[in-house]
């Protein structure tokens, strides 16, 4: 049903082998239906959190705290499960899109073959899944036909993002995760796969879209979480954040996209992402902060429901403030 | 599915069949030739003709054997083991190499260094010397044998498991391997389909490295009197052949032996350039 929850992240906590927080208590929720996008600099872990949700995890990197709770009927937390036990939800309950088009896809093998490999996990018949899920990730009839045996090296980059959406749908997931899914092609081809996300999104899937560019969100999400440094600093309805952001995190990502109706200058958000967790205390994004003050180098702010369709962490916008 | 042949297997499949021909051609030729001794060491019959009026197209052994079947003989034992010492290396280098690829332990890590270290440091000949020489004499064959080839399939494996464990690790950061394990593909099904596909070239190229070494270092260390125990293999062979020749028969023999060991020696980088395999890894990631 569309607006239903279909994966909640409730204090997902993820450390390094020295100790650090590198995901900390991290709140998120698909809903089925909607396009939920997970925003941020290279580096604020938006990629770990995804990794922490199929099992993924580098070594070293461990989950230490929370859950994610899949809706199958009744919520099932994916991160109690055994590697076994959790196969049984991966590509038929949860799809993933890789995040570099060209290392996603196995160099020796064809693209059908990739997108049947993957159908077989069903036991009905996956050729004709298979040639469903390649036409419903935007692909044409033309191309299943002739091209589908080519390899990715004699492939576009739009197509070969499109057999990774087709490996990832060809089972009907309820939750699919993309990452960067557009991050690596022109824009014309971008706006395509845009169209195609838009379009699963229409067949009651729970998509969450993973990205560092926030200007292409605009028509295309529906909710948006900003996450800086493991932590979501700002959540709410696609039009909210973008229209009126209130992290200043958020306002700083926003002030770095170019845009042809105004003559302002690009202002890029001051300093680096700290690689150094343990030298920072409070809110995490106080050391680049424009407003920044003595609390927020000691405490560090919760996420605040401002509105029914906003959540912050800031102690400048908390709900004293607003 | 994979449909193209893959080109590694092409290669490895070569060697059964070059010992298969082998064996097919050597027991039909050398057993009804009986050893006739007053033939020893007769010449070419097209350098020399000999007094019965027989064809030797290569002259005959020290036992009046026609010398091109002897040679079809020893070559098939001794690729017997060589075969046999190359699918030990390979396996070790395969299993060496996925586990320490996977596992990434600093304890493997640093057995496979010291080992690569050891095998640079350490002239093979000389162990094997060393451990040929080292057996008593009514030791068993079976166990001075099994102890040479022990050492060839050591020598060969560090080397061949840290190009597998490169391999295998740097497979396992690519997306297509995050995206089996994210369609719920089994860890086995994941080798087999994403990763052993990449690893077949790897396999291929320690073929190609292992199995001449296993040819030549028999042949060559047969001069210095140091073979496999009650084994007629090619060195032996060529050994005892060329002690009692005469000099112009002799350089003849040697030059076709020289042919036949360069040959066995470069046929698989030679077959490796042929089908292009070295084009074909600057696709891998």
């Amino acid at each position: 049903m569309k607006g239903s929850e279909a994966l909640a992240i409730r204090g997902l906590t993820v450390r390094n082998p020295r100790g650090q927080k590198i995901l900390d208590g991290v709140d998120f929720t698909l809903r089925a239906g909607e396009i939920t996008a997970l925003v941020g600099e290279t580096g604020s872990g938006k990629t770990t959190l995804l990794n922490s949700i199929l099992g993924l995890l580098p070594r070293g990197l461990a989950v230490v705290g929370g859950s994610v709770a899949l809706d199958d009927g009744k919520p099932i937390d994916l991160l109690r499960l055994s590697p076994d036990a959790l196969r049984h939800y991966l590509g038929l309950q949860v799809g993933y899109v890789p995040q570099d088009v060209r290392s996603g896809l196995n160099p020796l093998m064809s693209a059908e073959a990739t997108v049947f490999e993957a159908a077989q996990r069903r036991p009905e018949p996956a050729r004709e899944r298979m040639t469903s899920a390649l036409l419903r990730a935007g692909l044409s009839e033309r191309f299943v036909e002739q091209d589908a045996k080519r390899r990715p090296g004699k492939l576009s980059g739009g197509q070969c993002q499109r057999i990774l959406i087709a490996q990832a749908i060809v089972n009907e997931p309820r939750v699919l995760l993309l990452d960067e899914p557009t991050a690596s092609l022109d824009p014309p081809t971008r706006r395509e796969v845009q169209a195609t996300i838009r379009r699963l999104a229409g067949d009651h899937c729970a998509i969450c879209l993973v990205t560092h560019d926030i200007s292409a969100l605009a028509g295309l999400a529906d909710a948006i979480a900003v996450m800086y440094l493991g932590r979501i600093v700002e959540s709410g309805t696609a039009d909210a954040v973008l229209r009126q952001p209130l992290h200043p995190y958020t306002v700083g990502l926003l002030s770095c996209v170019p845009r042809l109706d105004r003559r302002e200058r690009i202002l890029p958000i001051p300093g680096e992402i700290p690689t150094n967790l343990d030298e920072l205390s409070g809110c995490r994004f106080h050391p680049r902060c424009g407003s920044s003050q003595d609390q927020c180098r000691s405490d560090a702010p919760q996420l605040l429901e401002i509105s029914s369709i906003r959540k912050v962490a800031c102690h400048a916008v908390g709900p004293a403030a607003h | 599915m994979n449909v193209r042949v893959p080109r590694g297997i092409e290669v490895i499949s070569l060697a059964p069949i070059v010992f298969l021909l082998a064996i097919a051609i050597a027991p039909g030729w050398l057993s009804p030739v009986p050893s006739r001794h007053s033939d020893s060491f007769l010449p070419p019959s097209w350098y020399e003709s000999s007094s019965d009026g027989a064809w030797y197209s290569l002259g005959t052994d020290y036992l009046g054997r026609p010398f091109a079947p002897v040679l079809c003989g020893a070559l098939s034992d001794t690729l017997r083991i060589a075969l046999l010492g190359t699918l030990l290396a390979v396996t070790g280098c395969l299993a060496l190499g996925v586990i320490h690829g996977s596992i990434a332990s600093r304890g493997l890590e640093a057995l496979i260094a010291a080992g690569s270290l050891g095998v640079m440091a350490i002239p093979e000949a000389a162990v094997l010397i060393t451990i040929a020489t080292a057996w008593p004499r009514t030791a068993p064959p079976l166990r001075v044998n099994a102890s040479m080839v022990a050492v060839l399939v050591l020598f060969a494996v560090p080397t061949g498991a840290r190009l597998i464990a490169e391999r295998v690790r740097a497979l396992g950061k690519t997306g297509f391997v995050a995206a089996s394990h994210a369609y719920g593909a089994t860890p086995f099904h994941t080798f087999r389909l994403e990763i052993w596909p990449h690893l077949r070239e790897d396999v291929a190229w320690i073929v190609a490295s292992v199995l001449p070494r296993f040819v030549a270092v028999e042949v060559g260390l047969a001069y210095l009197g140091v073979e496999y125990r009650e084994f007629e293999g090619l060195g032996r062979t060529l050994t005892k052949s060329f002690n009692n020749l005469g000099i112009g028969t002799a350089v003849f023999q040697m030059l076709v032996t020289i042919l036949v060991i360069v040959g066995l020696a470069l046929l698989p980088q030679l077959l490796l350039r042929a089908f292009g395999l070295s084009q074909f890894r600057g696709n891998l990631p």
